[in-house]
């Protein structure tokens, strides 16, 4: 009796990815697609991508039986293995939105610095590169903002190489599916949108106040109920593709049907983390009055439901498999793996906070708040 | 506009294409990157795959040494009387750990109560000729020789338990106490040293024969001449270079780990 050879560890590292490039691809809307609907959401989904970037290796590290030989997936790149890919993906990704936040954030970085003290100066001189100026500040090159944007998504594009992973192993048929690496990427940038406009509500919340143009822009937009739709057709199509397969996958998707994983993957994982949000965000924004309680309740089944889809989906397709003759105890995750798990959230929170706390990221002032525009003075 | 909501400056630089111009590159970029994405998937499909494009595939890889042997295994189930001598000499002569087995026994009954008949199966790594734990190695730890065994370096392996994922039949698991990817070798180090691997010279029913496919004088060979044998999962298209004599047919696919 053993646990499960790749468990939560592993659906971290999965989550993780998908969280920053979400948070990536929401930042990249306004940035390089010019929506000015998301333009509200920019500055907290590149501090999103950014943090779950650096992340990433974390539950990595925790789930490798030698964490210390990592230096190998790089020297000893093996083209076959998407596994092998991932090193030189990750680490161009973090990189590049790294640089693109200097570029990004350039002229809130110098304000910043002019006005801050101690630790947080030497982080913002730090993220400012280059020598701060003096006086006017330049504007940053557009062109270095613009390369390293779409290389950015670019290299988000091939983080469905985790749904590749999976998707490779005949012996594993659950997994073994073509549609793998666009469902991975697919819930990973759902996950991440949805957890930059959940951020993004909490920071920005005004108790009582009704939401202002920018906020109903955001409220309003059909773009996360979509995905969450094309999501759930995808699904559709990969079950169906699964009642043509041969019967040695019958066990799996049985157990996520209607086993032990059934109320975990089907009805937390798809039925309130894919339906309902997808519902109740696609009427709230047709509402008169579109509710912010409303978009941040789906926000966080959105962000539950994508762990239980890949937890669900990780378990299931290795449990009766188990290697040597051993059997798995449980689909379940160890308590080990489950404090690992929350010490790498704690981690995130903290990291978080330190970069909410460096970063020049301010909460919108309230109409009272704003500076009233100066009046016209007529001769 | 300063305070809270984006500042102008940087960002607002940022949107200097119209939105048409910004679709267009886009689309460009998206095609780009999914032609990449294809031709990756095209190449992993092609590590995985059977066939000669297959055996030209793993020529890439660099050899050990010049194929001399070709070792197989023939399991005559007609001997086997599961006495599980296997796994004890398995554990001993290669020090595995408490909990894991390298190789081990399976048992099943076929048939109908009471028209039933016991099945032993031993169990081991099938060093398969299209082993699908060598192309999905990040690190590239897990080799195939020219003389057929399917081996790990263990001074390089990072203990991700891709390979584990991967093999159709169980064969490796996590060596709790090296950290690492681990499975039969075939008793290499006895192979090389003109012995038969420990399962081999220790079982008492003589159901287990190993020997060099490439030599048509070996026991080996001639068991496979003589008669008909069963790969396991031939379906996953892996090869074995483990033979099973008597293997009954509703095993063939069901066997699992």
């Amino acid at each position: 009796m053993t646990s499960l050879e790749w468990g939560l560890p592993v659906v971290a590292k999965y989550l993780f990815g998908g969280l920053s490039a979400g948070a990536f691809v929401t930042y990249y809307l306004w940035q390089g697609f010019g929506l000015q609907r998301f333009r509200p959401l920019a500055k907290l989904a590149w501090i999103s991508a950014a943090v779950f970037g650096l992340v990433i290796p974390v539950p990595i590290f925790s789930h490798l039986g030698q964490p210390g030989r990592w230096p190998n997936l790089l020297t000893n790149f093996h083209w076959s293995s998407p596994m092998s890919w991932a090193g030189p993906i990750l680490i161009a990704y973090v990189i590049t939105v790294l640089i693109n936040g200097r570029f990004f954030f350039y002229r809130d970085v110098v304000l910043a610095h002019r006005t801050a003290s101690g630790f947080r100066r030497k982080a913002l001189r730090i993220l400012l590169i280059t020598k701060p100026p003096i006086g006017a500040i330049p504007e940053p090159s557009r062109l270095g903002l613009k390369v390293t944007g779409a290389v950015g998504f670019i290299l988000v594009l091939f983080f469905g190489y985790s749904g590749l992973e999976l998707g490779i192993i005949p012996s594993r048929p659950l997994w073994a599916n073509p549609i793998n690496p666009l469902m991975f990427l697919l819930t990973g940038i759902i996950s991440g949108m949805a957890f930059v406009l959940l951020l993004w509500l909490v920071l920005e919340r005004r108790p009582g106040a009704s939401p202002g143009p920018a906020e109903e822009g955001v409220l309003r937009s059909l773009f996360l109920p979509a995905l969450l739709a094309l999501f759930l057709g995808l699904n559709a199509i990969s079950f169906v593709s699964l009642s043509y397969s041969p019967p040695d996958v019958r066990p799996a998707v049985l157990l996520l049907a209607t086993g032990e994983l059934a109320a975990l993957f089907l009805w937390v994982g798809l039925g309130l983390g894919v339906v309902v949000p997808m519902v109740v965000l696609a009427a709230n924004a047709v509402l008169r009055n579109p509710r912010m309680s409303l978009a941040a309740v789906s926000a966080v089944l959105v962000l539950i439901g994508g762990f239980a889809q890949k937890y669900g989906f990780l378990a299931a397709g290795q449990y009766y498999e188990a290697p040597a003759g051993e059997t798995y105890s449980s689909v379940w995750p160890t308590m080990t793996d489950v404090v690992e798990f929350l010490a790498v959230l704690a981690l995130v929170y903290a990291l978080f906070q330190v970069a909410l706390w460096i970063s020049p990221w301010k909460r919108a002032p309230t109409a009272a708040e704003e500076p009233a525009p100066p009046k016209e003075v007529t001769a | 506009m300063e305070g809270g909501r984006l500042t102008e400056g940087a960002q607002e630089a940022a949107v200097g294409w119209t939105r048409r111009d910004l679709l267009r590159k886009g689309v460009v970029a998206s095609i780009a990157t999914a032609a990449g994405s294809s031709l990756l998937l095209s190449q992993a499909t092609l590590a995985s795959a059977r066939g000669d494009g297959h055996a030209k595939y793993y020529d890439s890889f660099p050899r050990h040494e010049e194929m001399e042997h070709r070792w197989a295994m023939a399991i005559d189930l007609r001997r086997c009387i599961g006495c599980r001598g296997c796994t004890v000499a398995c554990k001993s002569e290669n020090n595995v750990p408490e909990g894991v087995f390298r190789t081990w026994l399976r048992f099943e009954e076929i048939g109908t109560y009471p028209q039933t008949r016991p099945r032993y199966l031993p169990l081991f790594c099938n060093h398969c000729d299209n082993p699908p734990c060598v192309p999905v190695c990040p690190v590239l730890a897990t080799y195939k020789r020219d003389d057929g065994l399917v081996l790990i370096d263990y001074d390089v392996c990072i203990g991700c338990g891709y390979c584990i994922e991967a093999c159709p039949y169980g064969a490796r698991y996590l060596n709790p106490v090296q950290r690492t990817a681990d499975k039969c070798t075939l008793c290499v180090h006895r192979l090389e040293a003109g012995e038969e691997p420990a399962c081999v010279a220790t079982c008492i029913g003589k159901a287990l024969v190993v020997g060099d496919l490439n030599d048509p004088t070996s026991d080996v060979s001639k068991l496979l001449a003589q008669y008909p044998t069963q790969t396991l999962k031939p379906a996953q298209g892996t090869d074995p270079m483990f033979f099973y004599i008597g293997l009954d047919e509703r095993l063939v696919e069901e066997v699992g780990p």
